[in-house]
C-alpha cells in the first residue's frame, strides 16, 4: 500500500545490461519517476547461465525494480516483454 | 619456431593469461572482481592512448602515416564485406554472419598491446600513428554489420509480408550509431590519444609511472582475467561448431596475408606492416560485441563473443604474433 492509500505493485525486471537504458526509458514513458538498479546480477535462465564478464557488458545482467499502480505496472511489463523477445531477461509483477 | 621469437613472446603478462586458463580449467575459485577488470581495461586503453598521442605529437602526421590510416579504415570495412559471404556458406542465421563479420573487421586492443610489446623486444620500431589506426578501425566494421543486418531484415520482411508485424521492435539507426560512436571504451582510447597529442613528451613524463612503470603489472592482471574468461567460454565451444572454430583460426591468417600484401605494395615500414597485420587479423570482443548486441539482437552473442575471445584472441597471441612476424621478416628481409 502506498502512502496515499493506493495499492502498489512492485515491477522487477532483469535484463541484459546493454539494454538497461531502453528499460529506463519505458519506465520514464510510463510516468514512473523512481526506480532502483542493481547493476550486476548473475544467475541462470532460459538462455543458460549468465555469470557475467568484467570487461564487457555483453553477458552481464542488470536488475531494475520500481513501485507503481497496477495499470502502470502492466503497461511497463507488456513493453518490456516485447523487448525481451530478443534479449535475455525476465519481468515479474 | 625460433627460440628467440618464443622467449620474446613468453613474457609474464602472457604467461598470466595461460595461468588464468589453467586455474579455471582445474575448477579453482580464483576470481578478479568485475569492477576491477573493467578498471584494468580502461587503464590499458588510457595508457596506450597516451603513448600513441605523445608519439604522434613528437613525430607529427606525415604522408606515410596518412597512407597507413587510410589503409586501416579501408580494411576494417573490407574484412566484414568478404567475411560475410564466407560465413553465409554454413550459417543459417544471417544475423550471426553479420555480427561475426563485424567483430573480425574490428580490432583487439590487447592483441595490439601484446604485439607492440613483442615488437619492442625484437628491437623493431613502429609509428605512434599505429595507435590511431587502432582507434579508426574500431567503428567502421560496426556500421558495415548494421548495414548487412538491415539488408537481411528487409529481405526477410519482403519474404514474410504481413507476418513481420509480430516481430519485436528494433532500435532506430540513429540510436545505434550513437551507441557505436559513444561506446565508453572507444571514447576512452580517443580521449587519451588526444590528451597525449596535446601534452606531448611533457605529458608523457607526467604520466610515466602510470603508463610505463606499472603498465606491465596491470596488463598481467588484465590478461589473467582474460584467461579465466577464455576458459569459461571454452565450454561454449560445442555451440560454436567446427566451421566457426575453423573460421576463427583461418580467417586471421588470411586477413594478415592480405594486410601484408597491402603493406608491401604501399611501402610501409616493417614495424608498421607487422602491427597493421595484427590489427587486420584481430577480432573485437569488447567494443563491437557490446554495440552489436544492441544493434543486431537477432544474432547469438555466444557465437561472436566466444569466437573473438576464446578462439581468435588466444590464436593470435600464441601462433599469430610469431607467425605474422616471420611472414613480415621474410618479405622485409629483417
Amino acid at each position: 500500500m502506498g502512502t496515499d492509500g493506493i495499492k502498489m505493485k512492485k515491477v522487477e525486471i532483469v535484463i541484459e545490461s546493454v539494454m538497461i537504458e531502453e528499460v529506463i526509458s519505458i519506465i520514464d514513458q510510463a510516468g514512473v519517476s523512481g526506480y532502483t538498479i542493481l547493476p550486476s546480477v548473475t544467475g541462470r535462465g532460459h538462455r543458460g547461465k549468465r555469470m557475467g564478464v568484467g570487461f564487457t557488458d555483453v553477458l552481464n545482467n542488470t536488475m531494475i525494480f520500481t513501485l507503481t499502480d497496477e495499470t502502470t505496472a502492466l503497461k511497463i511489463s507488456n513493453r518490456v516483454k516485447k523487448l525481451i523477445q530478443n534479449y535475455a531477461g525476465v519481468v515479474i509483477i | 619456431m625460433d627460440t628467440n621469437l618464443l622467449s620474446n613472446l613468453m613474457t609474464p603478462p602472457i604467461l598470466f593469461f595461460f595461468f588464468g586458463v589453467f586455474v579455471r580449467l582445474i575448477g579453482s575459485n580464483l576470481e578478479i572482481p568485475k569492477a576491477l577488470t573493467k578498471f584494468f581495461s580502461l587503464f590499458m586503453l588510457m595508457a596506450i592512448g597516451i603513448e600513441g598521442g605523445t608519439a604522434m605529437a613528437d613525430s607529427g602526421l606525415g604522408q606515410e602515416a596518412v597512407v597507413v590510416l587510410i589503409s586501416a579504415v579501408v580494411m576494417s570495412m573490407l574484412v566484414p564485406l568478404y567475411s560475410y559471404p564466407i560465413l553465409r556458406i554454413r550459417l543459417k542465421n544471417l544475423y550471426d554472419a553479420a555480427a561475426i563479420a563485424s567483430c573480425y573487421g574490428s580490432v583487439s586492443a590487447v592483441t595490439f598491446i601484446a604485439a607492440s610489446s613483442f615488437l619492442t623486444k625484437m628491437g623493431v620500431d613502429y609509428g605512434g600513428y599505429m595507435i590511431v589506426s587502432l582507434v579508426l578501425m574500431e567503428s567502421p566494421a560496426i556500421v558495415m554489420a548494421v548495414l548487412l543486418a538491415t539488408t537481411v531484415r528487409s529481405k526477410e520482411a519482403h519474404n514474410e509480408g504481413a507476418q513481420s508485424e509480430g516481430r519485436p521492435p528494433l532500435l532506430p539507426m540513429k540510436k545505434i550509431l550513437h551507441e557505436a560512436f559513444t561506446d565508453g571504451t572507444h571514447l576512452m582510447l580517443i580521449g587519451s590519444l588526444v590528451i597525449g597529442a596535446m601534452t606531448g613528451m611533457e605529458g608523457k613524463k607526467v604520466m610515466e609511472p602510470f603508463t610505463g612503470g606499472i603498465f606491465k603489472g596491470m596488463l598481467a592482471f588484465f590478461l589473467l582475467d582474460m584467461g579465466l574468461s577464455v576458459a569459461t567460454r571454452l565450454r561454449e565451444m560445442k555451440d560454436v561448431g567446427v566451421f566457426l572454430v575453423g573460421f576463427g583460426v583461418v580467417m586471421p591468417v588470411i586477413n594478415s596475408g592480405i594486410a601484408l600484401g597491402i603493406a608491401h605494395m604501399l611501402g610501409f615500414g616493417m614495424g608498421d606492416a607487422f602491427l597493421f597485420m595484427i590489427l587486420v587479423a584481430s577480432a573485437s570482443y569488447i567494443a563491437v560485441p557490446a554495440v552489436v548486441r544492441y544493434a543486431i539482437p537477432e544474432a547469438n552473442p555466444s557465437l561472436y563473443f566466444t569466437m573473438a575471445l576464446a578462439i581468435t584472441f588466444p590464436f593470435n597471441i600464441i601462433v599469430g604474433i610469431p607467425l605474422y612476424f616471420k611472414m613480415v621478416s621474410a618479405v622485409w628481409g629483417g
